[in-house]
């Protein structure tokens, strides 16, 4: 199941993409961090700031922990931000039970560093206004998440 | 960062750079933090808006060109009673064997009516601060307000922060608050005839003197920096009375010059230390990214060692850090502050804030953000085509930073040296194409005598020669040759030669013979008023290699 071309090559005025290497936790979180910042120069409201910040950590957190290496790639336009996560990972085998809250599948390492409380996608999805993953196992995964702009 | 001013308030800046001693070169540009320093025009300018009075600029110029403004020991003499509040990093200047009693003594002798423990209001105002975060179990975490700089910081870039800053007035406010009508009662002094200097490490007090946090006008009168008084102090302290007990803090007051004393006094779970602009940066980053977890208190400074490694200190930081822990040690860990009293002031709002802190967000690229974002496009079209190399050369401490300047009309993209190269290069391999004859002659004016069938060659180079058996012997094809000689054989020559062009020189012309030679072989004849020398230079000049 490939994801639909995103449509609106029109829409996005701005577009940067980040790489994100699997299991480098030092560098793990600038990627969020890095966007924030990009949306705060855009003068976005604190609302947009905060619910892009915690997608944007929450698909690169996912990707670091069991991604393999990946893309973050954020499309800006003055309706909408876009955050799409792909990476080339072991992908999701079951995305029903991974979206339940508590779910995780998170190793005692990630667990003792204080990841792995199951909380990732359910965050994602609760903080954008629509969210389509494509995923399956042994596939990858893409995540694409988007928050409108009042 | 967009550096714009922010119209509302211009603020105080303690360092300056002198134009007669920079030299523009790119030291400070590249070392400060807060990239907000420029060079235009050959001499390097602190964006206001951007400082974070950390100083390092001031460190490490070369040139010694960045001066201090705050004041001048003398000042003192504009009150008749001259008050110290000396910020406690001062104790730890002056070695192993100086007591904090001993450089309190010294401030008096060098001219102070009066000197304040400004430990002791450490010691105070941490307690004041831990009752805070004791009522306040859901702030985490609270951060010190004791740092100027952190706080105009989080005003500045992180004010969504803001109300993470413990609303407690720190110790240079607390000491100088009520002190004159205090010392008006004790001593009888008129008010208006004292004056209170606070004496301080870094910087970032002279803007706060100007534009203070937490009361609307300042108690102090003016600041001084350590360095200023270090050499009197030293002076005093080789013939000191030692009369009087001024010091009442414990090594708990004393060790806030160290980074880590506040953090050490908070008796809550998980307090944490840091220091430094960029560390300072990423750890408010990751709060407000809500990633600091359960942490309860955080002590912030800009200078990277804490007080005592301010830029205005004398003392190497490592040896300040070495007395202060010996001093601690001395005076140890026991303080005299009772809880109760300052629970009662804490009731009374002694501590309390006289006004709430205002943002000053560094502003977006532009006031929408449809623009803002097309702005942001715009600076990324531009970064492309930069070299990355980070050189300085344009006045900006980095490639993305010009371009950021570019696009908000700061700066000019001709202003970009290897942007500028490329493009002169360019231009060159343009003119270093081979021309042709007309091109050549249009380019440098020559009218063309006869020969016009043969414009269209291509000129490859050039030769002088009046010698006939030289020109034939020597002269490449190809070339323009540049002669004196009028008579027919020249027309001869350029033809078993293949030169180009013939061009005569001093205005001479073509016999009728050869002109009318050069016509049927179609070779060019030029003329030039010019001698050949002056031709020669002409056609190197144009780009006519030898």
């Amino acid at each position: 199941m490939s994801l639909p071309e995103m449509d609106d090559a029109s829409d996005t005025l701005f577009l940067e993409s980040f790489p994100i290497k699997g299991s480098d936790f030092i560098s793990a979180g600038r990627v969020s961090i890095a966007i924030k910042n990009l949306l705060k120069g855009a003068g976005l409201p604190a609302d947009i700031l905060r619910r892009s910040a915690i997608v944007a950590y929450e698909a690169e957190m996912n990707v670091v922990m069991y991604g393999g290496d990946g893309t973050c790639s954020l499309h800006l336009s003055p309706k909408m931000v876009r955050v799409v996560m792909k990476d080339q990972g072991p992908g999701i085998s079951d995305l029903d039970l991974a979206m339940q809250e508590g779910w995780s599948t998170a190793t005692t390492q990630m667990r003792e560093m204080g990841f792995g409380a199951g909380m990732g996608l359910p965050n994602i999805k609760k903080n954008s206004d629509r969210l389509k993953i494509d995923t399956a196992s042994g596939c990858g995964t893409t995540l694409q998440a988007e928050i409108d702009i009042p | 960062m967009n550096p714009e001013n922010n119209p509302e308030k211009t603020r105080v800046m303690a360092l300056k750079i002198d134009p007669e001693l920079c030299n523009g070169c790119v030291v400070c540009l590249k070392a400060c933090p807060a990239k907000a320093i420029r060079v235009r025009r050959g001499v390097a300018q602190i964006l206001p808006e951007l400082c974070v009075d950390c100083g390092i600029c001031y460190q490490v110029c070369p040139q010694g060109a960045i001066e201090v403004c705050t004041a001048k020991l003398e000042e003192i003499n504009r009150f008749r009673y001259p008050v110290a509040v000396p910020a406690s990093a001062l104790f730890s200047q002056f070695g192993f064997n100086t007591s904090p009693n001993q450089v309190l003594l010294a401030l008096k002798q060098i001219g102070f009516k009066e000197v304040v423990d400004t430990s002791w209001l450490c010691e105070m105002v941490g307690v004041a601060m831990e009752e805070y975060l004791l009522a306040h179990p859901e702030l985490k975490p609270g951060i010190s307000p004791i740092c100027p700089a952190v706080v105009k910081l989080i005003t500045k870039r992180f004010p969504s922060l803001m109300t993470n800053l413990i609303p407690v007035l720190p110790p240079r406010t607390l000491a100088s608050k009520g002190l004159k009508q205090l010392l008006a009662k004790r001593y009888g002094w008129d008010p208006a005839e004292v004056g209170i200097f606070f004496i301080g490490p870094c910087p970032a007090y002279l803007d706060v003197l100007h534009d203070p946090i937490c009361v609307a006008t300042s108690y102090l009168d003016e600041v001084l920096c350590i360095g200023e008084v270090y050499g009197p102090i030293l002076k005093a302290l080789r013939n000191l009375k030692e009369e009087e007990k001024i010091q009442k803090s414990s090594g708990v007051g004393l060790s806030w010059a160290s980074l880590g004393g506040q953090a050490e006094q908070m008796k809550v779970e998980n307090t944490m230390a840091a220091a430094g602009f960029k560390d300072v940066v990423t750890i408010l980053e990751m709060l407000e990214a809500g990633r600091l977890g359960d942490m309860r208190f955080l002590e912030a400074h800009i200078c990277s060692g804490g007080c005592l490694s301010g830029p205005l200190t004398v003392e190497n930081p490592f040896r300040a850090e070495s007395v202060v822990r010996k001093l601690v040690r001395e005076h140890g860990l026991k303080s005299e502050v009772d809880r109760g009293k300052v629970r009662q002031s804490i009731a009374e709002g002694v501590f309390d804030w006289e006004k709430s802190l205002e943002p000053h967000p560094v502003r977006p690229w532009a006031s929408q953000p449809a623009k803002a974002i097309a702005k942001m496009k715009a600076i990324q079209d531009l970064a492309e085509r930069l070299p990355r190399s980070e050189c300085g050369l344009c006045g900006c401490p980095d490639c993305q930073t010009f371009a950021e300047d570019v696009i908000m009309g700061l700066a000019k993209d001709s202003d970009c040296v290897a942007l500028d190269r490329q493009r002169h290069l360019k231009t060159k391999q343009r003119e270093g194409k081979e021309m042709t004859v007309k091109e050549l002659a249009e380019k440098l004016g020559l009218a063309v005598a006869a020969g016009t069938g043969g414009l269209d060659r291509r000129v490859t180079g050039g030769y002088i020669s009046d010698l006939l058996s030289d020109v034939m012997a020597h002269a490449p094809a190809g070339a323009l040759w540049v002669t004196l000689q009028v008579h027919q054989n020249v027309a001869a020559v350029a033809v078993l030669k293949e030169v180009a062009a013939v061009c005569l020189v001093g205005g001479r012309k073509p016999l009728p013979e050869t002109a009318a030679k050069a016509d049927e072989e179609n070779i060019p004849i030029l003329l030039s008023p010019d001698d050949a020398y002056t031709l020669a230079g002409k056609l190197y000049a144009a780009g006519l290699g030898g």
